[in-house]
């Protein structure tokens, strides 16, 4: 009876410190934790009470984070002693950050169309792509009205609501 | 309490005020079909532009998005098995199966007369709420409301998915960087790096788009979701509809258990849901039926979602306590337009706190009629591929971001705090307690150092202070003893059981 209740134990143990650990997670809390520490530091230059509550929040970030830090450091050395990284997993891990990757650099690229040339053509030309590339749209006709419309109510809306733009090169 | 319930009534009706709600009633009912969006990202949309307008009418069109997004969402929910929002998950496991069996419009007509009817109850519940509350919070003082924003970030971080810590992590975080910017208690700038974009603070709106708005986005472009081409079947939205007038009883339960879970801070229309629906399926004498397409597996939780609203808005309006991150930016959007939530809701602002009942009224009745009206027009929405609206979003939310403050840092900054909220996300941090936590942090620093300076230590020893500190640290340590609450049963796994 005994034996088979170790075994459970064990059995749970190792299922649990065999979990792949939440890389976003860790990165999030070593940058939180960070970010309480300097807080704390510079929350001691404040002059008066403009010190206070921030000493107080990052003092409690402080406890906070290494209360979860700790654990979870804990668990990923844990699976990284117990978990041999075969070379598929690195192509793995390369495609799954291709995959990952995919929205942002879409949002950098609009957003330096935007730099570049204004918000209006930027979304026009912006929009046509993504349907082109992304969605595979294959109607010439489908991408040019979406662009213009796109354009057309940045321009109604902008002139409606008083909207401003942002500077761009050109 | 009737007069000022007829004033505000005769508010709601002026022009100003009506196209601004209608307007928000038609952006709700958009943003909640489209599968992945809800009502934070509504909100955090509609934010930047509402600064300068008149409270009323910007009140209108933040409330007529807030009312109907629940309703709106069951379309993706019924017609794909996929929850439009997180408050229309329940609403999948009885609503997809009645979809497949040919029966979409059936299931849709109840869940829009049953989210009428909990709308209507909500908004009595917060009507009768008002006045309720009304002696409590002019009772209370800068110690008891300071005491009360921990108590509400508590709360928050208690109820969030997974592990109380990171709650309250996340919590405390949003505490930081509200703190950034200029000290409202004396003339310092905090973290600013001696940048002027950050001397006023992290735009709220920024926040909200950056957390909640950039990952939903993002993750629709890479997920490259595959949507149904099937329209909806024309017919049964009265035979639906009908199921609800005769199951009234199941529909003010559930209502009833909305509202009561929708006022305590934390808990939302989410969680009131899968109580409707747990309780009705294990009360029910023929259990097997759920989850196979009985038409009460539909009706009861959109009644608990859509009254949940009115009763999460009485924390939100009379204490500023907000209960999830749809209220959390509602608050801000309050600040923005010059209204401080709190004691003043139930004083010089009574008729606009009253105004709010109507609008919720008016914004379920149009939002119901339109729906049953053009159901089959509406459901075409849902089926667009998110491919396709993707690039259109991502145009609003970054011209959305950039009429916050009108600087290239809004950009720069949605970018930071996208990022922040796509990794928050992966990492299963909860976001609602940073969001809420970053609202409450001025209060709460203004209410301190109010009770310091006016009491000096001596408020601690106030009896309320003491009883909502105990309650405060009970519940943290009940957090902490039980690491969060489970889901409720096994429901939300029989979700993606439904969804494969």
């Amino acid at each position: 009876m005994k034996s088979d209740q170790n075994e459970k134990t064990s059995k749970k143990n190792n299922s649990t410190s065999l979990e792949t650990p939440n890389i976003p997670r860790l990165i999030l809390l070593a940058f939180g934790s960070f970010l309480f520490v300097y807080a704390f530091i510079e929350s001691q230059e404040f002059s008066g009470t403009a010190g206070h509550f921030p000493t107080w929040v990052s003092l409690i970030g402080i406890i906070l984070a290494l209360s979860v830090v700790i654990p979870e450091v804990a668990r990923g050395c844990k699976w990284l002693r117990k978990t041999k990284i075969r070379t598929p997993k690195k192509i793995e891990m390369i495609q799954s950050a291709r995959y990952y990757a995919t929205p942002w650099l879409w949002l950098t690229g609009f957003l330096i169309m935007i730099w570049g040339l204004g918000v209006m053509p930027a979304s026009g030309l912006f929009v046509a792509a993504f349907l082109w590339f992304e969605a595979r749209i294959r109607s010439l006709f489908w991408i040019i009205f979406s662009s213009v419309v796109t354009m057309s109510l940045l321009y109604y809306f902008g002139e409606l609501m008083n909207m401003e733009w942002p500077n761009s090169l050109l | 309490m009737f007069e000022v319930a007829i004033e505000a009534l005769a508010t709601i009706f002026q022009p100003g005020v009506l196209v601004y709600l209608i307007s928000g009633i038609f952006i709700g009912l958009l943003v909640g079909i489209l599968p992945g969006l809800g009502g934070v990202v509504g909100m955090s949309i509609l934010l930047p532009f509402i600064y300068g307008m008149e409270p009323t009418a910007a009140m209108g069109l933040l409330i007529g998005m807030t009312a109907v997004t629940s309703s709106s969402d069951t379309f993706p929910s019924v017609l794909l098995g996929v929850p439009g929002s997180s408050s229309a998950q329940a609403t999948v496991l009885d609503g997809y199966p009645m979809s497949q069996q040919g029966r979409a419009g059936e299931a849709l007509g109840a869940a829009f007369v049953s989210s009428l009817i909990g709308g209507l109850f909500g908004a009595g519940i917060m009507f009768a709420g008002i006045f309720i509350a009304r002696p409590l919070v002019l009772a209370f003082g800068s110690p008891h409301l300071f005491m009360l924003t921990l108590l509400g970030l508590s709360l928050v971080a208690l109820l969030a998915k997974g592990a109380m810590r990171l709650g309250l992590f996340s919590g405390a975080l949003g505490l930081l960087l509200g703190a950034v910017g200029g000290a409202p208690t004396t003339p310092v700038y905090r973290f600013s790096f001696d940048q002027m974009y950050l001397f006023d603070g992290i735009p709220l709106a920024i926040l909200a788009i950056g957390l909640f708005a950039i990952p939903e986005l993002v993750d629709l472009i890479r997920e490259k979701r595959s949507v149904s081409s099937e329209s909806m079947p024309r017919g049964g939205l009265l035979t639906g509809a009908k199921a609800s007038i005769r199951n009234i009883p199941l529909v003010m339960r559930s209502a009833g258990i909305g509202s009561f879970v929708g006022i305590i801070p934390g808990l939302g229309g989410a969680l009131g849901q899968w109580l409707a629906y747990g309780i009705t399926a294990n009360t029910s004498k023929d259990k097997k039926s759920y989850g196979k397409g009985n038409v009460r597996g539909v009706i009861a939780p959109e009644s608990a979602t859509n009254a949940s609203e009115g009763g999460a808005l009485i924390p939100t309006l009379m204490f500023g306590i907000p209960g999830s991150g749809t209220m959390a930016v509602m608050l801000g959007g309050l600040v923005l337009i010059g209204i401080q939530p709190g004691p003043s809701m139930a004083t010089t602002n009574l008729s606009l706190t009253v105004s709010v009942v109507w609008m919720l009224v008016l914004a379920n009745v149009v939002a119901c009629s339109v729906l049953l009206l053009l159901a089959r027009q509406v459901s075409k929405i849902a089926m667009v591929p998110a491919q396709i609206f993707a690039p259109f979003l991502l145009v609003i939310l970054v011209v959305a971001s950039y009429q916050s403050t009108r600087h290239w840092g809004d950009i720069l900054a949605l970018v930071i705090l996208g990022a922040l909220g796509w990794l928050m996300k992966r990492g299963g941090i909860p976001r609602p307690p940073l969001l809420i936590g970053f609202v409450l942090s001025v209060p709460a620093e203004r209410y301190l150092w109010t009770s310091i300076e006016r009491f000096g230590y001596s408020w601690i020893f106030d009896p309320y202070v003491i009883v909502i500190g105990f309650l405060t640290l009970l519940l943290v340590y009940v957090g902490l003893r039980t690491q969060g609450v489970a889901d409720v049963g096994n429901l939300r796994e029989n979700v993606k059981k439904v969804q494969s």
